[in-house]
């Protein structure tokens, strides 16, 4: 019978071992691994300030609260990072310390001055150093959250201030340093109250048990995981020494919901609830997370204020009670609001169209599964500035337009990209009129035919075969049969249905003439204008209709805005560039995506051809842009409209700006709306929300300027009234000269007079 | 009648003022060589106006600052962080040649050299105004193409 027994109790502890050994490999498995799956997260690029620096002060304040920072009304509120003050032109910034991986910012106060929209102060408030140059924390663009939509910001007990950890212990376990895991004393009273009440409603967990059961059992009251959670306790406390636990509790803990995103650990918690590190928070915030541990939901401080000020209020003065604080403290603590800050460091990306870019090339290279959980820290070029007017720009003028053409809202809709022109970083996306919502990308993915933004291409190709072609030989724009590969015939017609006649070369494109567009694109070959689209950056296979040189051939925005950067950018390409860096979470360089230039068309060429496409802005279809920007911005585009107006485009550039508009409709009916009409309008609006450099086109080497007649392309005199000064690539200025022409009408253009120089020019028709 | 004492100055300075004007306005008048390297002065263009002089603009403080921390980090071969340091240089103006400039050296420095040659070339297109600078990228250009072995090194400088 001893036997008996004594092999009944070898065996239960066998099998009570058997089982401590399976928790026992779960708990280290877990802790030793990755213990948290964390979200990728994507910023966007530092804001940059320096004196001289084009931003006007409503700019500023945007981005300060995209960054999360908080305005404060006196300096004694500046007292932590992530705060500004402002008067009238001038704002105190109280910086956020950030670790951008190849360079670390320290928190610092900073005084900058803006007037007539510029920076013209900047120095650092102690000791009033004037500076150069300052970096600032980026904006949070949104996290690639893992399956459990956990997310944590992770925070490590060296550099959190005491009060938090000991407040823990203060209020959820007093005995933390001194029991093995399980507190049996409390275990036994809170199973007497149960079982009085005959169900389980007083628990008497030990933050290890809490732990524990956050970590690997869910949160259902049974018996069985209350037994598991001990067993699980135990094991942790087996492995780890109580430090190691309380920064995992610090971390793993629920703190509150944010959307379909979860609160996670005191890092974020702060952040989310109070807008600031939590290196940074005071006695009184530190009582309202602990005291919200009990009930993150019930506590909640921004749903129920009144609970969560009273259970702040009782954690304070158990600090007190336990002297982790002084009485002062207490007293200045119960007095002292909330502090919660407006809901507005969120889960949900502002910028969903962007993220959904960046994501998309990112999976090129990582798994999704990484993404959502190895906590990397990816750096983009996305703008928020730029981000943000393009999104106004679009949506406000989307709304105009439908109201004026008397086309439903729901109908109307519209893709945009915004490149900068020097390093073709993607400074902006927008992919649809809602543009907080992640839905259909039509800057992505809506391919539609680009019409007449394909001309350049033609152009481009004709004027690289100088001896051929110059900006002022004749082309008739009258009509043309042209037979199809399937033998009929396809007659083209110009938007205004009238033919030109014989037009310079460069009117063809600065007005859109369709005739005199195919006309050269047939005699240069349309593989050979295909194979300039392709230089230009377009990747994808090109379909070879003679229809094609109308751009009867679909695109999305982000591809011709490629074509048309490598315009903007010389004749240089270079490959599109959303993200510029990846660090792991420990601040080591994943990957970075340097910039890259290839030379893919003469720079001589492309100056020509930009030459046209600021003459299309200047006096071209592209004219009544100058009712919203000015002249002097020199900005080259190029309308676009398909037929039957489906389709409105408009492609343009400034000096370090691209951007490119679709405005359509999803059911591919008419928009009634031309390239000008619609796309250009938002073009217009964008730009004039933003900093824009004037495009100055210098000539390149293989540049010469030449007197020309245009309406004859031959050489003439300067005095002669259609004389223009015309750039030729070197080698291809007419021989031919024309004396004045007599009969030549008015001037196309007027002439440029400085000075009256009557006697002059007496002398020298006398001379003549 | 007898002439003013000194009548044949006036008379050599109205004769002086006179061929100059007939000068100046036939200087005007003679049909310009074929081509010229810069816009004729007040004729109308295609598109915004160019300048009929080269002159060199004032570059902004924070361009000069950056450029300056990038050939430093340079000199002390912190290449990458050079190079980072000339990107956000250009994202201030991207038309300022001498980014573009020292991004070719680095690259020429690293053994990239397509990337140099391009780079140099880009930043020959935004440098007109600056022929020293032309130059120097002629040079990167040349013994980038000579190490490809597209063309005969530029020969190296004489040893002092």
């Amino acid at each position: 019978m001893i036997l008996f027994l004594l092999g009944g109790l070898l065996g239960a502890a066998g099998l009570l071992l058997w089982h401590f050994s399976g928790f026992n490999r779960i708990v280290k498995e877990k802790f030793d691994g990755r213990p948290w799956e964390l979200p990728a997260r994507v910023y966007a690029r530092p804001l940059v300030l320096y004196p001289g620096m084009e931003i006007s002060a409503h700019l500023l304040v945007q981005e300060l609260e995209l960054m999360g920072y908080q305005q404060v009304s006196s300096r004694q509120e500046l007292d932590v990072p992530g705060r500004y003050l402002r008067n009238n032109t001038q704002f105190i910034l109280f910086c956020r310390p950030f670790d951008f991986g190849d360079k670390k910012i320290s928190s610092h106060r900073l005084v900058l001055e803006i007037e007539k929209d510029r920076i013209v102060r900047l120095k650092n408030q102690d000791p009033g150093l004037v500076l150069d140059m300052v970096q600032l924390d980026p904006v949070l663009v949104g996290s690639f959250y893992p399956g459990s939509r956990e997310d944590r910001i992770l925070a490590d007990l060296d550099t959190i201030p005491p009060l938090l950890p000991n407040t823990i212990i203060c209020v959820e376990d007093r005995t933390f340093y001194t029991h093995f895991g399980v507190e049996f004393q409390a275990i036994f009273r809170a199973m007497l109250v149960n079982i009085k009440n005959w169900q389980i409603t007083q628990g008497a967990s030990t933050i290890t048990q809490q732990l524990a059961r956050n970590f690997f059992l869910t949160s259902k009251k049974t018996w069985t995981r209350k037994v598991n959670e001990l067993f699980m306790a135990a094991a942790l406390e087996l492995n780890y020494d109580k430090r190691e636990i309380l920064e995992a509790y610090v971390n793993e803990v629920y703190l509150g919901q944010d959307g379909n995103r979860s609160v996670h650990g005191f890092g974020l918690a702060s952040v989310f609830y109070f807008g600031k590190s939590i290196q940074d928070v005071l006695p009184h915030e530190v009582a309202l997370l602990v005291g919200m541990l009990k009930g993150p939901s019930y506590y909640n401080p921004r749903k129920y204020p009144d609970r969560a000020i009273n259970r702040r209020n009782t954690v304070l003065r158990m600090m007190e009670d336990q002297h982790l604080i002084s009485r002062d403290q207490m007293e200045t603590g119960l007095a002292m609001p909330l502090g919660v800050i407006e809901k507005k460091v969120q889960g949900n990306s502002p910028f969903p169209f962007y993220l959904d870019l960046v994501k998309r090339q990112l999976l090129e290279e990582y798994r999704e599964t990484d993404l959502q959980s190895m906590g990397l820290r990816i750096f983009t070029a996305l703008d928020p500035q730029v981000q943000m007017a393009a999104r106004q720009a679009l949506v406000s003028q989307l709304k105009q337009i439908s109201a004026e053409k008397g086309i439903p809202g729901e109908m109307l809709e519209a893709g945009l990209v915004v490149t900068a022109t020097g390093s073709n970083e993607i400074q902006a996306l927008v992919g649809g009129k809602k543009p907080y919502e992640k839905g259909f990308n039509r800057a992505l993915d809506a391919r539609r035919p680009i019409g007449s933004l394909i001309k350049p291409a033609v152009f481009l190709t004709a004027l690289a075969r100088p001896k051929a072609y110059t900006l002022t030989t004749l082309v008739a724009d009258g009509p043309i049969t042209v037979k199809t590969s399937e033998g009929q015939d396809w007659i083209p017609r110009n938007f205004d249905r009238q033919d030109h006649g014989q037009v310079p070369l460069y009117l063809a494109l600065v007005n859109s003439y369709n005739i005199a567009t195919v006309r050269i694109g047939m005699d240069l070959g349309i593989s050979k204008v295909m194979e300039t689209v392709q230089k230009m950056g377009f990747k994808r296979e090109v379909p070879l209709y003679p229809s094609s040189l109308l751009g009867s051939m679909e695109m999305s925005p982000f591809e011709v805005a490629q074509m048309y950067q490598t315009l903007a950018a010389n004749g240089f390409y270079s490959p599109p560039r959303s993200i510029r860096a990846i660090y792991t979470p420990k601040g080591e360089l994943l990957q970075g995506y340097p910039l890259t230039i290839e030379q893919h068309l003469d720079p001589g060429v492309v100056f020509l051809v930009n030459k046209m496409l600021q003459a299309v802005v200047l006096e071209g279809t592209g004219k009544s842009l100058e009712k919203i920007l000015p002249k002097t911005l020199g900005v080259a585009g190029k309308t676009g409209t398909t037929n039957d107006l489906k389709d409105s485009w408009f492609a343009g550039f400034t000096g370090n700006r691209l951007a490119v508009v679709w405005v359509g409709r999803d059911d591919n009916q008419t928009c009634k709306l031309t390239g000008a009409a619609g796309a250009m309008r938002i073009f217009g609006h964008l730009m004039n929300r933003i900093p824009n450099q004037a495009l100055d086109l210098i000539a390149p080497e293989n540049v010469v300027w030449a007197v020309v007649d245009a309406a004859t392309g031959l050489r003439t005199d300067d005095t002669c009234p259609d004389a223009m000064s015309i750039p030729f690539i070197k080698g291809s200025v007419p021989d031919q000269f024309t004396a004045c022409r007599s009969g030549a009408g008015a001037s196309h253009y007027e002439k440029i007079i400085t000075k009256p120089r009557y006697f002059i020019d007496w002398l020298k028709e006398f001379i003549k | 009648m007898s002439l003013p004492k000194n009548s044949p100055r006036v008379f050599s300075f109205l004769l002086c003022l006179g061929a100059s004007l007939v000068f100046y306005s036939c200087a005007g008048h003679s049909r310009t060589g074929l081509s010229q390297s810069v816009p004729a002065e007040n004729l109308p263009q295609i598109g915004a106006r160019q300048a009929t002089v080269f002159t060199k603009h004032a570059r902004p403080d924070s361009i000069i600052f950056l450029t300056e921390k990038a050939e430093q980090l340079i000199g002390s071969n912190q290449l990458d962080e050079a190079f980072s340091t000339l990107e956000r240089a250009l994202g201030i103006d991207a038309q300022d040649p001498f980014p573009w400039h020292f991004m070719a050296k680095i690259q020429l420095l690293r053994g990239n050299l397509q990337q140099a040659e391009h780079l140099a070339r880009k930043s020959n297109i935004l440098a007109a105004r600056y022929p020293s600078l032309v130059e120097k990228n002629k040079e990167i250009i040349a013994r980038a193409m000579g190490q490809q072995s597209r063309l005969p090194m530029a020969p190296a400088p004489p040893k002092k």
